[in-house]
């Protein structure tokens, strides 16, 4: 497209505006501008139609807004939610660790480090870093709610091949 | 007249608000002869039926007048009624686009016969446009909503990026980037018109 056509495109977009009907026309917007405005005074609004003409030019209804500003509140719902679960999560850990904290910090003390590594501490899900607080926590679900039943529960020593006394 | 140059003899547009502010509907009556063509236009380029732009001219005219307390005066007034028309105007096409589709639905159950009163009134305005205007209005019609709006505030009605982002509520950049988006569409579909013509 030439220079040439853009010019007569642009003047011919200009030209677009007077696309309005004749004086005569505008003449009588006036008079029934009033008429429309009177006649709306006189029928009474219900409070819903009231309420929406109120809202009607507000920015979130406009529809893509709407489903912008949706979408913004359910990923914000989302991570609070998240948030306060992971919280909750470690809260209930720390609980955990200080309801165990006593009787496990005598165990340690007279388990020997070898007990650690252990065939029946793999039973309970975990050879790696096996420190008996970490372990309460691991068996609550499956231990019950008896404190020495953990210690007592595990693989006697005397039957367990890989410990050795 | 000019929208940002009115005649020196006749009292400003702020002048004008000032007192219809004060109660004076006089003074509300010299804003709307003053400003009844270039609405009509601004509507109609997004409307594109005469009938339906009448209807938001007045609504127009109407949510202007019980406003105007709100009007501080932050934008030109000929913004802040362009913005009212806009949303206005693109609020009642959104509206129709439904009608229209739950119309279609109703018609496929044989409910009633659909008429394109767009159509008809195209047929109408046509015979006043030039061949090349005709062109442009059916590749203004391709465009989206959104472009078509730009193309309208800033090459038919001659407005600045900035009052058009005023208008629309987006940044000058924004304005910009749907102005480019839109002028390289039109000269694709008016080449594509061409091309047709040649065939």
């Amino acid at each position: 497209m030439t220079m040439e056509n853009i010019d007569s495109v642009q003047k011919a977009l200009s030209g677009l505006r007077d696309e309005v009907p004749s004086d005569l026309y505008f003449s009588g917007v006036l008079a029934e501008f009033h008429s429309r405005q009177r006649n709306q005074r006189l029928v009474p609004q219900s409070f819903t139609t009231r309420l929406m003409e109120s809202v009607k030019d507000l920015w979130f209804f406009n529809p893509a807004r709407l489903v912008q500003g949706s979408a913004f509140a359910l990923i914000l719902l989302f991570f609070t939610l998240n948030g306060l679960h992971e919280s909750w999560s470690s809260n209930s850990a720390v609980l955990v660790n200080w309801y165990q904290g006593e009787s496990l910090r005598l165990e340690k003390s007279t388990l020997p480090e070898q007990f650690l590594t252990s065939n029946g501490i793999d039973q309970l899900g975990s050879s790696a870093l096996v420190r008996p607080v970490e372990l309460a926590a691991l068996s609550l679900g499956e231990m019950g709610s008896d404190r020495t039943q953990y210690v007592m529960n595990t693989t006697p020593a005397s039957y367990d091949s890989v410990v050795a006394f | 007249m000019d929208a940002n140059s009115p005649d020196p003899n006749e009292p400003s547009d702020i002048a004008l608000v000032g007192r219809a502010q004060g109660g004076e509907s006089r003074a509300f009556d010299l804003l709307v002869i003053r400003y009844q063509k270039r609405l009509y236009s601004v509507i109609f380029q997004i409307i594109r039926h005469h009938q339906d732009t009448e209807d938001v001219l007045y609504q127009t005219l109407i949510k202007a007048h019980d406003n105007l307390s709100g009007f501080k005066g932050n934008s030109g007034f000929h913004t802040w009624l362009y913005r009212i028309a806009v949303n206005r105007s693109l609020n009642f096409i959104r509206l129709r686009k439904t009608n229209r589709e739950m119309s279609i639905h109703a018609n496929e159950e044989g409910d009633f016969d659909i008429i394109d009163e767009g159509v008809v009134n195209e047929v109408e305005v046509q015979e006043n446009r030039s061949e090349l205007q005709n062109k442009l209005n059916v590749s203004l019609s391709k465009l989206s909503e959104d472009h078509r709006t730009v193309v309208n505030l800033f090459d038919i009605q001659g407005l600045s990026h900035a009052e058009i982002g005023k208008i629309l509520g987006c940044s000058d950049g924004t304005v910009r980037s749907r102005l480019h988006y839109a002028h390289k569409q039109l000269k694709n579909y008016l080449l594509d018109v061409k091309k047709g013509d040649r065939s």
